[in-house]
């Protein structure tokens, strides 16, 4: 009977572990496919780097503007 | 039934400390050993240098699980802290090899990777019954 108990208290104790890390297994896969693209095409890096740079020239753009009419 | 009879468990998120304590406390009912857990590295430490933080001594404890990723403290300067003769299994999300080498060299007796695989969680209970059984 203990032994029953305990079996099933095992499973259900796996269904809670795998449900807690599973983002944290997808998380580290999406990440490995991430660097593996870099890697493979160094010329993404470039664009990353373009895009951030355009980005942070955009939105304080817009803040230096709005601080301007406030 | 000898005199180690607890499991100390070093974990600060509150649901992982549960989980791990759950899972650990099913695997050893048949021997009637209890997991007891500590939520932060200052009082690890202060426990480990002597100091009456938990109701049991250091005696008493069989078998020590670390989490790397304490927010206060290094889990590395916890295992530095723990006597050589208290087995310490090592519990972390990181699977980079430097981490676990350090960690091995501080005198960890296993090192488990969090939320990698059942079967590596199959492995931290062969390990704790092998201890503590």
């Amino acid at each position: 009977m203990q032994q029953d108990e305990k079996k099933l208290a095992k499973q259900e104790l796996e269904k809670i572990y795998d449900n807690r890390f599973k983002w944290l297994q997808v998380g580290k896969m999406l990440r490995g496919r991430f660097a593996d693209s870099l890697h493979n095409n160094p010329k993404l890096n470039w664009v990353l780097r373009l895009v951030i740079i355009a980005n942070i020239g955009i939105w304080s753009s817009l803040i230096l503007f709005i601080l301007k009419i406030l | 039934m000898t005199s180690k009879r607890y499991v100390l468990l070093i974990e600060d998120e509150k649901f992982q400390a549960t989980l791990f304590s759950k899972i650990i406390e099913n695997e050893l009912l048949d021997f009637g050993y209890r997991v007891i857990t500590l939520d932060n590295g200052r009082d690890a430490l202060k426990f480990f240098s002597g100091e009456k933080v938990l109701k049991i001594e250091q005696s008493e404890i069989g078998l020590v699980l670390l989490d790397l990723a304490i927010h206060d403290i290094s889990g590395l300067q916890i295992l530095a802290k723990i006597e050589a003769k208290i087995p310490v299994a090592v519990l972390s999300a990181n699977e980079d090899t430097k981490v676990k080498e350090e960690a091995m060299r501080l005198g960890a007796s296993e090192y488990f990777v969090k939320g990698k695989s059942i079967e590596e969680l199959n492995r931290l209970r062969e390990f704790v019954v092998k201890v503590m059984g």
